[in-house]
């Protein structure tokens, strides 16, 4: 009994040893079969096979496009592009009514030749002088599945949007479209808007990326009870009409558009782009570096500026409309008194900020208007740094014993955040208190929408339409959305609204510039630079076409042979 | 004999049914709150809806959300549809959170697993073989790589690996999620793109999926699981101290018996640990997701998270939960299936 106990027991232990040695060469080989995995990469990469790598080198990728970008489209339906991800996307799905006349930068690149437009899906547009918009839809315009574009699939745009309250609305309520009795069939492939009276901005309004033409069909085909316009379905699968349309999608990996067959406009370079999904921004420069990928886009201008000398890339870098502003909401103190708002003004580096923090890569304010608009007039600006001149403000402001105030940003905004340390220093030296606030984005734009604070700092602001009556009604009109400085000024007001009419090019330069001089008086807001637009891309693609949106257009791209 | 199975039986019973209360509690607690945390974190609707909505706009939507009820309405609403099995859906996306979670979470469960299995491979050895010599030169050695491993950040870590093996000597695939840009995912079966590539038989994109595997599961087996390795060293030791090996020894059992004996008798908090370092792992590893651009429920996490979009953030965290709590849960039964004590203590 003892005897077979201990055999027992001998067993046991050499199997133990046993199994604790082969769990250690098991462990040994796994680690070593892992660096082996990892090792195959490369040549995975080169198999060819189906997991094989189309970013392996630029020329092996063809008419393959692609972009690393920070993450999914928000939606893929066009009424609700509001964000700068779908918005990209929704603007190379759907044909949009008319598109932007283009010229050449002198640069290497193409730029929308402002205000010009000419048809995409319409052949042509006429406004009358009573605001009778009379359209007509091009005959050779089609649906992905082949089928024509008519009357009745613009008219059924029209109505999506209006009725559903969507965030495409804006486009037609600005130029005062509001009803669909305004809205009328003309005959199968012309309708005509009844605007109030002629709008100077029909076409950018209509350029818009969501005033983009959906596929009718198909969201008819998805139109239920519950959801009297297919937007679930849009959203998540895109109802396209544009020169590409959706071949795969892999929320949080990569959206795959393809060029779309019955395209009509000029048939685009790259056949398949592929918008990869790369969260990390360090990442998405790695990736442009190596050459696996054609576009880098999500990137702060300090890292699309670092990339400027890396072999092989080009950083695009033009001239935009955006500005970095500080924001006053005037009716909060100490911004109630103009003073203030000019001793601030005074009191801000700009030159420092523009080689610093902005790279380089900006212009030093000339105004609160954007001086790369083509609206700008060369109205007075006295503000430059000029410490002892902000100091004396104050005092007759009867601050001289200093002002303390709170300004927000979003911690989102990596380039409000850098910007907002200089200011406060330089804001110190003259008896300035700035605290910044760092708010989450949702709290951010509630704030900033109920004009609860007393001052904010954003960047990139920018107006996708450049035209004065846009740019005033969206900013600086006593009733507009975004007149997140509680502006309030009659010769402005009483100025937008002869904007809002189709004027005469010298009378509307004349009244553009009467406005920039009451802004320019009033200072709600403060340019801290006007930021280059900066788009990271290998050396080899071609094509690129700058337009106010800033949003990359696909179908101009080429790869260069 | 019915008596005594039937007292087994009830002993289980009752058991298994305190700790799902007890689960119960925890997760409702969970859900308090996430719900008020994501509710304090500011209203959405102008940042979903975009700078030019206009008040009727956000009004609208608030209403259609719900947002305009109070929160204790709004979070009876979402406990209600939550025991219906609903989490609600993606503002953005306008998918149902549930298919949303269901079509990321088995890379996360692919990439927790890799990392698991890798991690035990090199944490169990070693603590095994450190505690036979305590502060000898394997327990030194192994001290060191706990202290890296908990003390190294896993995003640096990721991107470091990154930057050698991928960037610096071109042996490890691009940090681009599961498999190359461009490449055709297998048929989907599992979810899991290397399992899914083995069920079809193509060998290309099982090696692919493989490759991009390595990286994020050998960042996440550094990182996650030297407490797995502290503890099998400090239990063996505890054990191999104890009165039964001494007596082992006595008896004249060769070393290795007494070993493999000490060493079934630390396995209990081990797999316990093992549990919760896994639990932990599924619940979404989102700094390593985020590196490796792995498209799995930590980086949808993140990417709700920064679009403001409650109901995919909520679903996830309670999911989370969900899994800590029941790999936690399996792991107390089955200690109460393998070790007598427990059984003894839960009567």
């Amino acid at each position: 009994m003892t005897t077979r106990k201990g055999t027992d027991v001998l067993d046991d232990a050499r199997g133990s040893g046993r199994r604790l040695g082969r769990w250690l060469a098991l462990a040994l080989t796994t680690f070593a079969l892992v660096a082996g995995v990892a090792a195959c990469g490369e040549s995975v990469n080169d198999s060819g096979g189906d997991g094989g790598d189309k970013a392996a080198s630029e020329s092996d990728r063809g008419d393959t496009l692609i972009i690393a970008v920070a993450g999914d489209p928000e939606t893929l339906d066009a009424e609700w592009g509001q964000a700068a991800r779908a918005n990209e996307t929704i603007k190379n799905l759907y044909a949009q009514w008319v598109k932007y006349e283009t010229k050449d930068s002198g640069d290497g690149y193409e730029i929308a030749d402002l205000p010009n437009v000419e048809g995409e899906v319409l052949e042509s547009i006429d406004q009358a002088d009573d605001g009778t918009v009379t359209m007509k839809v091009r005959a050779d315009a089609k649906f992905p599945d082949g089928s024509p574009i008519t009357a009745d699939d613009l008219i059924f745009k029209v109505k999506r949007s209006l009725e559903m309250q969507a965030g495409s609305i804006f486009d037609f309520n600005i130029i005062g479209l509001t009803k669909m009795s305004q809205v009328k069939k003309v005959s199968d492939s012309e309708i005509q808007f009844k605007l109030p009276k002629a709008s100077p901005i029909v076409g950018p309004m209509l350029r818009d990326q969501d005033a983009g033409i959906v596929d009718t069909k198909l969201v008819k085909e998805h139109m239920t009870d519950d959801d009297p316009w297919g937007t679930e379905w849009v959203a998540r699968n895109a109802a396209p009409t544009g020169a590409y349309v959706i071949a795969e999608n892999q929320p949080g990996s990569r959206l795959v558009l393809k060029a779309n067959p019955e395209y009509w406009g000029e048939e685009p370079y790259f056949k398949e782009v592929i918008l990869q999904i790369v969260p990390s921004p360090d990442e998405r420069m790695l990736l442009l570096q190596e050459g696996k990928v054609d576009i880098a886009e999500d990137l702060s201008i300090e890292a699309a500026a670092r990339l400027k000398d890396a072999d092989g890339v080009n950083v695009r870098s033009v001239p935009s409309i955006s500005q970095d502003l500080l924001g006053f909401v005037m009716d909060k103190e100490p911004f109630d008194d103009p003073l203030v708002r000019q001793a601030v003004a005074y009191a801000i580096p700009y030159e420092d900020l523009a080689s610093g923090v902005l790279q380089g890569e900006a212009k030093t304010p000339k105004g609160v208007w954007p001086q790369n608009s083509i609206w700008f007039e060369d109205a007075e600006w006295p503000y430059a740094h000029d410490p002892e001149k902000a100091k004396e403000l104050l005092q007759q402001a009867g601050k001289a014993e200093g002002v303390k105030f709170s300004v927000e940003i979003k911690d989102t905004d990596a380039d409000a955040a850098a910007l907002a340390v200089p200011i406060q220093t330089a804001l110190k030296d003259v008896g300035i208190d700035m605290q910044i606030e760092e708010l989450s984005a949702a709290q951010f734009t509630e704030n900033i929408g109920k004009k609860s604070m007393q001052a904010w700092i954003q960047t990139n602001l920018g107006s996708y339409v450049d035209d004065p009556y846009y740019q005033t009604f969206l900013w600086f009109g006593t009733e507009s959305v975004l007149n997140w400085f509680k502006y309030s000024n009659p010769k402005v007001d009483a100025a937008l609204e002869k904007f809002s009419t189709v004027l005469p090019e010298d009378e509307k330069r004349a009244l553009a510039k009467e406005v920039q001089t009451e802004l320019n008086n009033d200072l709600p807001t403060i340019s801290l630079g006007e930021p280059n637009y900066l788009l990271p891309m290998r050396d080899d693609i071609e094509g690129f076409l700058y337009e106010p949106d800033g949003l990359v257009t696909y179908r101009t791209l080429k790869r260069a042979e | 004999m019915n008596a005594v199975l039937q007292g087994s039986a009830g002993r289980w019973s009752l058991f298994v049914g305190r700790r799902l209360i007890g689960a119960a509690v925890a997760l409702l607690g969970v859900v308090v709150l996430v719900f008020v945390v994501t509710r304090m974190l500011g209203d959405p609707a102008a940042l979903i809806l975009g700078p030019r909505a206009t008040p009727e706009q956000i009004a609208k939507f608030r209403s259609d959300a719900g947002y305009d009820q109070s929160i204790v309405v709004q979070f009876w609403n979402y406990v209600t549809n939550l025991l219906q099995g609903d989490l609600g859906t993606s503002r953005y996306t306008q998918r149902p959170v549930s298919d949303e979670i269901a079509s990321r979470f088995p890379s996360t469960l692919e990439l927790a697993a890799a990392g698991m299995i890798l991690g035990l491979l090199w944490t169990i050895p070693l603590g095994i073989i450190a505690a036979l010599r305590p502060r000898g030169a394997v327990d030194r050695f192994s001290q060191f790589l706990v202290e890296f491993g908990v003390a190294i950040p896993s995003f640096w870590l990721g991107l470091l690996l990154v930057l050698v093996f991928s960037t610096g000597l071109g042996i490890a695939p691009s940090p681009v999620g599961e498999l190359d840009i461009g490449a055709t995912e297998p048929p989907r079966v599992t979810g899991m793109i290397a399992v899914d590539a083995l069920l079809a038989g193509d060998m290309s994109t099982f090696r692919s999926a493989l490759a991009h595997l390595a990286l994020p599961a050998i960042t996440l087996a550094i990182t996650s699981c030297p407490p797995i390795l502290q503890l099998t060293r400090n239990t063996m030791i505890e054990v191999l101290r104890g009165d039964f090996v001494r007596s082992a020894r006595s008896f004249g059992l060769p070393e290795r018996t007494v070993r493999w004996y000490a060493f079934k008798n630390a396995l209990l908090p081990i797999s316990t640990m093992v549990a919760m370092t896994f639990g932990f792992l599924l619940g979404g590893t989102v700094l390593v997701e985020t590196v490796f651009s792995w498209p799995g429920i930590g980086l949808y996490a993140i990417q709700s998270m920064q679009r403001f979009d409650y109901e995919p953030v909520l679903g996830i965290v309670i999911l989370a939960s969900a899994v800590y709590i029941l790999v936690y849960l399996i792991a107390d039964l089955v200690a109460m299936v393998v070790d007598p004590r427990v059984r003894e203590s839960t009567s």
